[in-house]
């Protein structure tokens, strides 16, 4: 078994366990190579078999920055998600219960944010609902879509006006949780700049913190 | 010509400046010559899931006073919930048989969701702990009636200012009049910080105090809140704060002479009874009021004003 498809089947056999953090090599990386103008184009490195010094990548030659694991044919990536929030993207979506290939890292330096999270999944190209949901916790993501190597779209995720029928309302005295009926969110800030969800119903505004998925 | 016919009342949000003004004076129409029966031949559903005394009275009342009829039930015991009936199915029903539904529920939310299934225009007598729109308008009108203005009041709230349904919509009804806002509380039972944005997103002023004397000099209305032992998760928090504001003739003495002590009732013990003397009293004349504020929305919706 190659390095790449070794790591490969460790992070879809350990995703599929649940997630133990420690059971990711952190050189579990890739990243999307600039290609053709009209025809961007993503492609993979030859892998190596030194542990990646990715603390300071400044340090490493131009080639070592951009080592990635095994090329994406058909899928989606989802870059730039907040390292703190990767684990609970993998969860919303489900992930951990998916029998894709699934690449995952979490806390991969970032020059833009810090630190962030990478999900890369094949045969999967996500629907607005499922979408709305990524942005909800991971506002900063991109998705990237690929079809048979090529990028053919790379775009932020961006916070929609309102969710529904995803997000279930924290107040348990709300009528959505004691009747069926379908639940609605306006997504609105607080004066902190902190994002928030007002529910249409009982116009209780929660936190980032106490969103619950159905 | 602001039209409010088979406009549901859910929150005081769901009425702008213009529209709540309109309703304010039908009331003082209705103050002027209450008993006119324009209700002839029109059915009001008074649907109390909940025990309520002043709302459900004052709404059957008002419905009287205008000369129509009320069909209804003062508690889920004697409706089909008791069998296990969706707010859906009761809602449709009742629709049938009713020109307005006015809806009492102890669920956050259940008028909002009631407006959106039900046939006939709702309104909101409470949902939960979450609105009561007909007590803010009649804080509204007893505002308006006692200053001669709604603009730019110094209001005071005290006590319950976290669970408090009718402080936090009276916040939002008077931000549209450009209030100032003095809020006095314990610290567990500060304003929510959602409505703080909301004065602060409208540019107008608040301060909160831990001391009601502080206030005294400076407000126009001082509003009391009881301490509801019902909203507490924890009954150690509720013992702790049930006596920390009780407003005594005494206190008054540095109030204006026009100021006016609102509270939307019951009480129970944050206002002695000896403040019932001093004309700044004016809680139950408020009570009253109420009656013409719903008069004034059960004509305005079912489009006779």
């Amino acid at each position: 078994m190659s390095r790449l498809s070794r790591h490969s089947y460790i992070a879809n056999r350990n995703i599929n366990r649940g997630f133990s953090k420690t059971y990711f090599p952190n050189q579990i990386l890739f990243k999307l190579q600039p290609g053709p103008k009209r025809h961007e184009s993503y492609t993979e490195e030859e892998p190596t078999d030194q542990p990646l010094n990715i603390a300071n990548p400044k340090s490493m030659d131009k080639k070592r920055t951009e080592l990635k694991v095994s090329a994406l044919r058909n899928g989606t990536v989802i870059d730039h998600i907040p390292a703190d929030q990767s684990f609970q993207v993998v969860k919303m979506l489900n992930l951990d219960e998916s029998s894709r290939q699934i690449y995952f890292g979490t806390n991969l330096d970032s020059a833009k944010y810090g630190k962030k999270g990478i999900i890369k999944i094949t045969d999967k190209f996500f629907e607005s609902e499922e979408i709305s949901k990524i942005a909800l916790v991971a506002p900063s993501a991109t998705l990237i879509e690929i079809k048979d190597y090529d990028v053919t779209s790379k775009r932020k995720v961006h916070l929609p006006d309102s969710v529904e029928k995803i997000v279930k309302c924290f107040n348990p005295k709300c009528v959505t949780n004691n009747q069926e009926i379908d639940t609605k969110f306006y997504v609105t800030e607080d004066h902190k700049g902190n994002m928030k969800l007002a529910c249409h119903f009982c116009e209780k505004t929660m936190g980032k913190e106490s969103i619950d998925f159905f | 010509m602001i039209n409010l016919k088979n406009r549901s009342l859910v929150s005081i949000t769901d009425y702008n400046k213009e529209e709540i003004i309109r309703i304010l004076d039908i009331a003082e129409e209705f103050e002027l010559n209450q008993r006119q029966h324009i209700l002839n031949q029109h059915v009001i559903a008074s649907l109390f899931f909940e025990p309520s005394t002043r709302t459900r009275l004052s709404f059957e009342s008002a419905v009287q006073y205008l000369g129509g009829s009320v069909i209804g039930f003062a508690s889920a015991d004697t409706s089909s919930v008791r069998k296990g009936e969706s707010l859906k199915d009761t809602i449709l029903t009742v629709s049938n048989y009713s020109d307005l539904i006015v809806m009492r529920n102890p669920l956050d939310g259940s008028a909002r969701y009631a407006s959106e299934v039900s046939p006939v225009p709702i309104i909101n007598a409470g949902d939960g702990a979450n609105q009561h729109p007909t007590q803010c308008l009649l804080d509204l009108y007893s505002i308006r009636k006692t200053q001669g203005t709604l603009e730019n009041i110094h209001i005071a709230m005290v006590g319950d200012l976290k669970y408090g349904r009718t402080v936090h919509s009276l916040v939002q009804a008077l931000s549209l009049f450009g209030a100032t806002f003095h809020f006095i509380s314990p610290d567990s039972l500060k304003m929510p910080s959602s409505v703080k944005t909301w004065v602060k997103k409208a540019g107008l002023e608040y301060h909160q105090y831990t001391n009601m004397k502080d206030v005294m000099p400076m407000a126009d209305i001082f509003y009391m809140t009881r301490v509801q032992g019902e909203r507490f998760p924890d009954p150690l928090e509720y013992e702790k704060v049930k006596n920390l504001y009780i407003l005594e003739r005494s206190m008054l003495k540095d109030a204006k002479e026009s100021m006016k002590v609102l509270h939307p009732l019951p009480r129970v013990n944050e206002i002695t009874q000896d403040v019932d003397e001093d004309p700044r009293a004016y809680y139950f004349q408020q009570a009253k009021n109420g009656v013409y504020v719903r008069q004034a929305l059960l004509a305005a919706i079912l489009g006779l004003r």
